[in-house]
């Protein structure tokens, strides 16, 4: 027994170092190839003419589909936010998910909304559609009203509606900024083989709103919130950004994309069995491509800013995170023909193998590691001195990831101007290693153990809308 | 536990551990020292700008409404803050047209050297962002650099080149532009047509000779199509034409026949007609609505069929070509009945009584 437990503990601990290793390596190597690609961006930017897309004919021409569900604490801000972005040619499609609460109401009284009928570029099966109506003060309007099927299913009823060449799907309750649309779209002038992107999505707590659009940018006053801002700092401008330099990116976030409506189509549409819809079509689009021997590229460009709200409860937190566990083993394992798949490029070769073996099995790898720790120590298998040094490398490794996304944060967009802002997201790099990120993984060790169990509910978020001021 | 060995993490795995663990935690401190130092660099250089703009611009305001001679505004600027003020300059360019524009020119020429030695910068986006700065600003003093990084291996370059010199109205580039054009073959259509009609109808002669040689690539011409149709070239309407009946490419017919949408007449009903066959839905739905165009009451049982299509496209175009035609009381039959294309022509109905 004790033999048995001593092997045991043994191979337990050399998986997790093993796992430790190579997961860090990942992200130290996203990180680095991050660095260059956003210095590269960051120039870049500025031979990219705005003012000759905006004048001259060139922007492509792009329908927005906002799903919405519940929405009615933020929908009417959202879309005027929507309506008011600076981009030539684009129309609005909000698609009233068969909403309980007062969304669809809201938003017929402040556009002013009438019935009228719209032909479907499209035929993807969507629960059925109520009433398309059309706002009588802004011509670009639409308004979807459909039972409800899900978010992939109100996407798709929307893109059964739409008729330019790209689409972006954003989330109703997100905030573009106004020149998002025209940046997100450069990858697609740049190269027709373009078939997504994505931008970076920033965490809207603790700004305030005027007039649909962020102004007075800081860290929320939340703690939980906070943490986020970080999380999402180094999910964004390491992890994506890293990935998609090798095109091999696997999420363009729900909250924004952009896509070709062409191929979305041709692939099937978003998969309304699916909880992480927006990650299985990212994927799906490298495996159609692939299969179909289409040239392609799915881009993620760091500058085009949706702002959204965080969870700021354990409760909505732990709900969000089990959600998107979930969505990730049900996207890889749907998919999982692509692992070590040359066809499939970088994606099927680096990205997806890391996503499957890193990131879905890696909360399951991470807590047995915190059991078999305790226990090594308890039973006095190991050195004290050993199992701290090896806690405060895990700590150091995570704080030196956290504090160069703050630095590819400062070397490129400066969100957080205030210099307070930026001393507490040095202080969050050191706090989330204690507590913030043991919890995460026992939420997703929970949301893969849902996934097992077949859950696929949404759960549903308290919006509490955005810190508004009136316009000036 | 007696008995049991302690696992094998013997000294030296200790020291490797604790040696990691030093050398990350002085990454994250030279990380944390970094981006310190980036933060009071961007301040100091912020406030150093606005310092030096405060500076300028009254000068700069009073030189162009012809106040103060050029001289004054020279003596402001310091040689370390030339490329600063061509900068600020290039903001004036931006947004003033005719004479006044070319002062601000004129009073960025003498600190253009600066930004032309980033021509040779071996950073091609450094190289892009000074041909985008000099093709604002001037574009004949350094015309044959600009005409040699339509070359650059970097497509960006050469793209900003190409944006520099079209912008030039200068029928001379028509012919180098179009034979960079091959190089952005991955760029957007619109884009590049959007970029070549800048250069304006003076440059037309050179398009429609592009349009109808068959050794250009298909795209390039597809380019060239939506070129002349924005500049309303109606003399490439026969040229669209014969690469209507010759050619098969989607995207160079698709924009074939919208230039002879736009500016076409009966001449051209015969080609147009034979693409209602097309196995492709989006030149029989470009077909259908150039029929409507310019084609008659003749027409109408032609893209009357076009409603049974099996592409909704091709229903959507129908309908529409219908309406053209002035035939509204067959489309409200259509909108009152189980037709196909009833939700089309209920929608374009819809549309002409809102």
């Amino acid at each position: 027994m004790g033999n048995a437990l001593w092997l045991f503990l043994l191979v337990v601990n050399v998986l997790v170092l093993f796992y430790f290793i190579v997961l860090n390596t990942t992200y130290l190597v996203t990180s680095i190839t991050a660095f260059r690609s956003l210095r590269d961006y960051a120039h870049r930017l500025k031979t990219l003419d705005v003012g000759f897309l905006m004048r001259s004919g060139a922007a492509l021409p792009v329908t927005i589909v906002a799903p919405a569900y519940n929405e009615e604490a933020t929908c009417v801000e959202a879309v005027q936010a929507l309506l008011t972005l600076e981009y030539p040619n684009y129309e609005v499609i909000v698609v009233n998910d068969g909403s309980k609460d007062q969304t669809l109401n809201q938003l017929t009284a402040a556009f002013d909304l009438v019935e009228a009928p719209r032909y479907p570029s499209a035929t993807l099966s969507t629960a059925p559609v109520r009433a398309t109506y059309r706002s009588k003060s802004h011509r670009n309007l639409w308004v979807v009203d459909k039972a409800n099927g899900g978010k992939a299913d109100a996407i798709n009823a929307g893109l059964n509606l739409v008729r330019s060449v790209l689409f972006c799907v954003i989330d109703a309750d997100s905030l573009l900024e106004p020149e998002a649309l025209i940046r997100v779209t450069r990858p697609f002038i740049e190269d027709d083989n373009t078939v997504a992107a994505g931008g970076i999505i920033r965490i809207a707590n603790g700004t305030t709103v005027r007039a649909g659009r962020v102004h007075d940018v800081r860290l929320p006053r939340n703690l939980l919130a906070r943490l986020q801002v970080l999380e999402y700092l180094r999910s964004f401008h390491s992890g994506r950004l890293g990935w998609a330099e090798m095109n091999a990116t696997l999420i363009i976030s729900g909250a924004f994309g952009l896509f070709k409506r062409s191929i979305v189509v041709d692939a099937g549409g978003f998969a309304t069995d699916s909880v992480g819809e927006d990650m299985e079509l990212v994927v799906r689009l490298h495996r159609f491509c692939g299969d179909n021997g289409i040239p392609y590229r799915i881009v993620y460009i760091p500058d085009p800013v949706a702002w959204t709200e965080c969870p700021e409860t354990v409760r909505t937190l732990a709900r969000q995170r089990d959600r998107w566990q979930r969505g990730l083993v049900d996207t890889l394992m749907r998919h999982r023909q692509m692992l070590f798949r040359p066809r499939y490029g970088a994606a099927g070769l680096l990205s997806f193998p890391y996503y499957f073996f890193l990131e879905m099995l890696g909360p399951v790898i991470e807590v047995v590691g915190y059991i078999a720790f305790a226990l090594t120590i308890i039973l006095g298998l190991a050195s004290g001195e050993y199992v701290l040094a090896f806690f405060a490398l895990a700590v150091v490794f995570g704080i030196a990831l956290s504090v160069a996304a703050i630095g590819l944060e400062e070397l490129s967009f400066r969100r957080y101007a205030r210099t307070g802002d930026l001393l507490r997201l040095f202080w969050l790099a050191i706090i989330e290693n204690i507590g913030y990120r043991q919890l995460n993984s026992w939420w997703r060790l929970r949301g893969m153990w849902s996934a097992i169990r077949g859950r696929t509910s949404w759960g549903e978020q308290q919006r509490k809308g955005f810190a508004t001021t009136s316009t000036p | 536990m007696d008995g049991v060995a302690t696992l094998p993490f013997a000294d030296r795995g200790f020291q490797l551990v604790a040696a990691a663990t030093l050398l990350l935690l002085l990454c994250a401190v030279a990380f944390t020292l970094v981006t310190g130092w980036l933060r009071t660099q961007a301040i100091r250089e912020r406030r150093r700008w606005e310092r030096l703009e405060r500076q300028w611009e009254p000068t700069t305001l009073a030189v162009l409404a012809g106040d103060e001679s050029t001289g004054s505004l020279r003596a402001l600027v310091h040689g370390r803050d030339e490329r600063r003020f061509v900068s600020f300059l290039l903001r004036f360019a931006r947004q003033l047209k005719g004479p006044e524009a070319e002062a601000v020119r004129q009073l960025a020429a003498p600190h253009l050297h600066q930004i032309a030695a980033d021509l040779h910068h071996r950073n091609a986006e450094h190289r892009a962002r000074a041909l985008q700065t000099l093709g604002e600003l001037s574009v004949a003093m350094y015309s044959d650099q600009f005409l040699q990084a339509l070359k650059d291996p970097s497509t960006l370059v050469a793209m900003s080149a190409a944006q520099a010199l079209s912008r030039e109205y200068d029928p001379a580039y028509a012919e180098q532009l179009l034979d960079a054009l091959a190089r952005f073959d991955q760029w957007s259509v619109n884009y590049l047509a959007a970029l070549l009609s800048t250069m304006g109808p003076e440059s037309a002669e050179a398009l429609r000779g592009a349009l109808g040689d068959t050794s250009r690539p298909p795209r390039v011409r597809a380019v060239v199509a939506a070129t002349l149709t924005a500049l309303n070239d109606v003399e490439s309407v026969d040229v669209a034409r014969r690469v209507i009946e010759a050619e098969d490419q989607v995207d160079l017919v698709v924009r074939c026949l919208r230039l002879v949408e736009k500016l076409g007449a009966d001449d051209q009903l015969p080609a147009v007609r034979s693409l209602l066959m097309s196995p492709e839905p989006g030149i029989r739905a470009r077909a259908l609505r150039t029929l409507a165009r310019i084609g008659g009451s003749d027409d109408a049982d032609r893209i009357k069929a076009g409603l049974t299509d099996e592409s909704n496209w091709v229903v959507l175009h129908a309908v529409r070509g219908l309406s053209e035609l002035g035939e509204t009381e067959l489309l409200e039959d259509i909108a009152a009945s189980e037709h196909g294309a009833a939700e089309a022509a209920r929608e374009l109905l819809w549309e002409g009584s809102a």
